[in-house]
């Protein structure tokens, strides 16, 4: 692939733009404009952000028809509430996928019947190939990072991450998975997202 | 700062926590600058987790069904503050409003059984007839709040208005009801036959439902039944005295 050269630019993580294009505007830019009832702005939101709000949610709910409803309700909530968006409280993109990733637990926990949901459980610890069609350059080196900033973590503390974001799990659930003490577990995750946080860079002080 | 809620930050912005854990969170957030700080912080953190996931093509139909709903659906309109509105609220009422309102997308067959939603509502916003009868309900003046814990696990918290002849009842944590089974949520008055105001879903461990009429009745239960419930009770999980 010859766009391997470039470096990531800082603010596209979220992407889906013919590379001949300008420059797409970022979702923080996008979202004010969706806030004030821009349809336009909306559309080219959704094109940015629906891949990986699917991607997300197909991860946690596994059926396929269910994560595309997912994807239509959380970005018709997107349009609906862009006004309570607070910049100062973090990324448009994480308050998005923070809504796609609580609407999919939910739909999990709400939903699944007791078996299904132990085979989804097993299927989402297999691994999960990606799409080259939909990646590109940026995405793949930010999966990168994440991947090593993952396996930064002790073994505990990634398995009580992963298995409660990409499975769907509530902290008590993890621990019965892992049979470790309740505590323990919820120490686990926050110690093992601090790492996390440090080792992708990210500070808020001046944001918050 | 409150050291034991606030080693519930990791479980908070994974999502890994009930309702009610999330609302006592976020009132500890409210008074927490720090805490807010380290939040905002790992939520983005957390956000990046969905990196390592598949970026999915995205059908067309999709494209098209989200933007013609999100042309027929009205933006919420936001007030100054954006926060939501404590003028009326004693403090339960903070803590139960707050946890209903993680709640509103009606559930299925019962008209008056909520399942939970990712989004935080508060009753303004409130836009079915159902978010109307719980904000109801727990903005009546005489609404009174009781709680109990659950047998073997769980617990259950009913806010009633005799006024309004309705309560909202708020379940979280219940074990799992076993294959082909469902909790089932009854009133109790007196001597006669309980009455059966609901069945949670199968396969659901917490609910925030409205119930009624509640007038007379002195006793709210839980118990365990067969998927379609039962006519009268026959495993109690728990009780809770209305008076």
């Amino acid at each position: 692939m010859s766009r391997m050269s470039g470096e990531p630019e800082q603010g596209r993580r979220l992407r889906a733009v013919p590379p001949d294009t300008a420059t797409p505007p970022t979702a923080d830019e996008l979202l004010p404009r969706v806030a004030r009832g821009d349809e336009a702005a909306f559309a080219t939101l959704y094109d940015a952000v629906a891949g990986r709000v699917l991607g997300l949610a197909r991860r946690v709910v596994r059926d396929p028809a269910q994560a595309e409803e997912v994807t239509q309700e959380v970005m018709v909530e997107v349009w609906r509430t862009a006004g309570r968006f607070d910049a100062a409280r973090g990324s448009a993109s994480a308050w998005i996928l923070t809504m796609a990733h609580r609407r999919a637990v939910d739909r999990v926990r709400s939903e699944q019947a007791h078996t299904k949901r132990a085979s989804r459980v097993a299927a989402s610890e297999a691994h999960v190939p990606y799409d080259e069609v939909v990646e590109d350059v940026t995405a793949r080196l930010e999966r990168e990072q994440v991947r090593r900033c993952l396996g930064r973590l002790t073994p505990v503390q990634r398995e009580a991450v992963t298995l409660a974001y990409y499975g769907g799990h509530t902290y008590r659930e993890v621990a019965e998975k892992l049979q470790t003490p309740l505590p323990t577990v919820k120490t686990r995750m926050r110690d093992g997202l601090i790492r996390m946080r440090d080792c992708l860079g990210i500070e808020m002080e001046g944001r918050a | 700062m409150n050291a034991d809620v606030h080693t519930l930050a990791g479980a908070y912005v994974l999502d890994a926590v009930d309702d009610l854990e999330r609302t006592a969170f976020e009132r500890h957030l409210a008074e927490c600058e720090s805490c807010r700080v380290e939040v905002a912080e790992l939520g983005e953190t957390v956000a990046r987790l969905a990196d390592d996931t598949v970026v999915e093509a995205t059908p067309p139909g999709l494209r098209e069904r989200t933007l013609a709903q999100a042309a027929r659906t009205p933006q919420l309109r936001v007030s100054a503050a954006g926060a939501s509105d404590t003028r009326r609220t004693g403090r339960w009422r903070q803590l139960t409003v707050a946890a209903a309102a993680v709640v509103l997308v009606a559930g299925g067959a019962s008209a008056v059984t909520w399942s939970v939603s990712n989004d935080r509502i508060s009753n303004e916003q409130a836009s079915s007839d159902q978010a109307r009868q719980l904000a109801a309900v727990l903005d009546a003046p005489d609404a009174r709040v009781f709680e109990r814990p659950l047998q073997p696990g769980g617990a259950a918290t009913v806010v009633v208005s005799r006024d309004r002849d309705r309560g909202v009842v708020l379940l979280r944590d219940l074990p799992d009801a076993g294959p082909g089974r469902i909790y089932q949520l009854w009133l109790i008055r007196g001597a006669e036959p309980a009455r059966s105001v609901g069945r949670l879903p199968e396969g659901a461990r917490a609910t925030t439902t409205v119930i009624g009429p509640v007038a007379r009745a002195g006793t709210f239960g839980v118990s365990n039944e067969p998927v379609g419930g039962s006519v009268a009770p026959t495993r109690i999980l728990g009780t809770v005295e209305l008076s």
